[in-house]
């Protein structure tokens, strides 16, 4: 059809673990895993070759070693993925202004107008592989999918792996959608599908026999007409241009712990610190918020003694100010009052958020000498941290600790800020 | 926490390089050991607040190696070597 978009999806595979394999060749054909540092548990990364065994993101590193004893542990390195992101959306993007950053390693690119340039999508996807190892490097791939909405072509990206190609169209979507696996399709995530499967429905030809009206009584009105459109590869979403990406709604910092912290002030360093990044964000944003949410969890071996059970316990408050903050301090200073009374042992986790954002300059100057006192020595402190480096001024109650640092997510909730580079 | 095949050194050294809109490190002087660089490997790049630092991994014929260079003074330093194996 003349007038069907062309969606082309771009995901790198296994970055994170590619990436090291192109940095020590040595690595290269093996299995490895990446994890965030030394004593760290958790793999956020597994090659090709490591995938095989069954080792993948989220695996502990004890689990692993169990599926594949030859596994071989790298730290991560996360300035060199961001530098690799930005070349890859780099890449991305000069092939249509209709470009999507999904996440740190996935795009998604509306060239429904622009392919004719290169001829057709195909020569674009293989002139996209092409550039991926000559200005990345030679042991880089990705996986494309093709297909007319943006749904088919993240499921066309995942059909071969590594380094595939594959093309939707509306003759074999639904093939391709009936060997395909219910969570296999973005958009159907772990709630949805616990839902379906205890109802019956467990595979997409079934879901398909489902009328709208019994769908609408199980799911109500909007994941009716989701779950309807999704069992026929129907997605009329656009791709959203960087330009049109909406401002941040909420910064924020989360930080699993290398050990379990016990008391209260073990933990309120940690929380001053991620409140210290999460202010620093926003203010660099030129954003402030009024809203702000503060959680703890615990580590499940240590919750429940020596049952080990794996359940965990958490903590969870919010707050809504009256006026907006931007300072490491007042952010902090509200998470001790929203936890007032907790009694938090164990934690292993810490997350804080300030939301409800909104620009500073839209802000009244404060009144109070003491006030302006304090937002100038904030800005002379963000002033010598952007000069000489994160953290090189920092607050007295960090002392003693190893400072958390900023790292690049995978999640990009303030894409619009980090993909200023584009605009540039 | 490096891989066992890697060591970390962090040391000054001289770099021969060749600038074209790019870095391309042609060979280095290390510890009176002439290194002639075959191929950059990996070409990536880091802030430290508003400096610079350009990492390239490096090939040579016995090992690979990771340079940072300086952009601020335009200093290099070998950050580490890689074994081939």
């Amino acid at each position: 059809m003349d007038n069907q978009r062309i969606i082309i999806h771009a995901d790198l595979n296994s970055f994170f673990a590619t990436a090291e394999q192109q940095a020590n060749p040595a690595l290269r054909g093996k299995p490895v895993g990446v994890v965030k540092g030394k004593g760290r548990s958790c793999i956020i990364a597994a090659s090709v070759e490591a995938k095989k065994y069954g080792v993948g993101t989220g695996s502990r590193t004890y689990d692993a070693r169990k599926l594949c004893p030859n596994i071989i542990l790298v730290p991560a390195d996360f300035s060199k993925y961001e530098y690799i992101s930005r070349k890859f959306i780099e890449i991305c993007t000069s092939y249509s202004p209709l470009c999507e950053v999904f996440s740190l390693d996935e795009c998604f690119i509306d060239v429904t107008k622009t392919e004719k340039f290169w001829g057709n999508a195909f020569n674009i996807a293989f002139e996209l592989k092409r550039r991926l190892r000559e200005e990345v490097g030679d042991y880089m791939t990705c996986s494309v999918g093709i297909s007319h909405n943006r749904l088919l072509s993240k499921l066309a990206s995942e059909q071969i792996k590594p380094d595939g190609l594959f093309w939707i169209t509306e003759d074999n979507v639904l093939e391709v959608l009936d060997k395909s696996k219910l969570m296999d399709v973005c958009g159907l995530g772990f709630g949805l599908w616990h839902h379906l499967t205890s109802i019956g429905i467990d595979n997409f030809p079934k879901l398909r026999e489902c009328q709208m009206e019994f769908l609408f009584k199980h799911f109500g009105p909007f994941w009716s007409v989701h779950l309807y459109n999704l069992a026929r590869g129907i997605d009329e979403t656009p791709v959203v241009a960087i330009e049109n990406i909406p401002d941040a709604k909420s910064v924020g910092r989360t930080y699993t712990t290398h050990r379990v912290l016990n008391t209260k002030a073990e933990i309120y360093k940690v929380v001053r610190n991620l409140c210290e990044e999460a202010a620093e964000k926003a203010r660099e944003m030129g954003l402030s918020g009024r809203h702000v949410a503060f959680f703890l969890r615990t580590s499940p071996r240590h919750w429940s003694g020596d049952k080990n059970d794996g359940t965990t316990k958490s903590w969870y408050g919010h707050k809504t100010l009256s006026r907006y903050i931007s300072s490491g301090r007042e952010l902090f200073n509200v998470c001790v009052q929203i936890a007032e009374g907790w009694q938090p042992e164990n934690i292993i986790f810490c997350g804080v958020t300030l939301g409800m954002l909104t620009k500073t300059g839209w802000q009244s100057i404060p009144i109070f000498k003491e006030d302006r006192k304090r937002a100038r020595l904030v800005s002379s402190v963000d002033v010598i941290n952007r000069r000489f480096g994160h953290y090189t001024v920092f607050p007295g109650q960090l002392l003693g600790m190893p400072v958390v640092m900023p790292e690049v997510t995978g999640f990009f909730g303030d894409k619009k800020f980090r993909l200023n580079f584009l605009r540039s | 926490m490096t891989h066992a095949n890697e060591t970390d050194v962090n040391e000054k050294v001289s770099v021969w390089a060749f600038f074209d809109g790019d870095i391309f490190p042609i060979a280095m002087n290390w510890n009176r050991r002439f290194v002639k660089f075959e191929k950059v490997i990996l070409k990536t790049s880091h802030m430290v607040g508003s400096n610079r630092f350009v990492d390239l991994i490096c090939s040579s014929q016995t090992a690979n190696f990771k340079l940072e260079f300086d952009s601020s003074n335009y200093s290099w330093r070998v950050k580490k070597v890689i074994a081939l194996e």
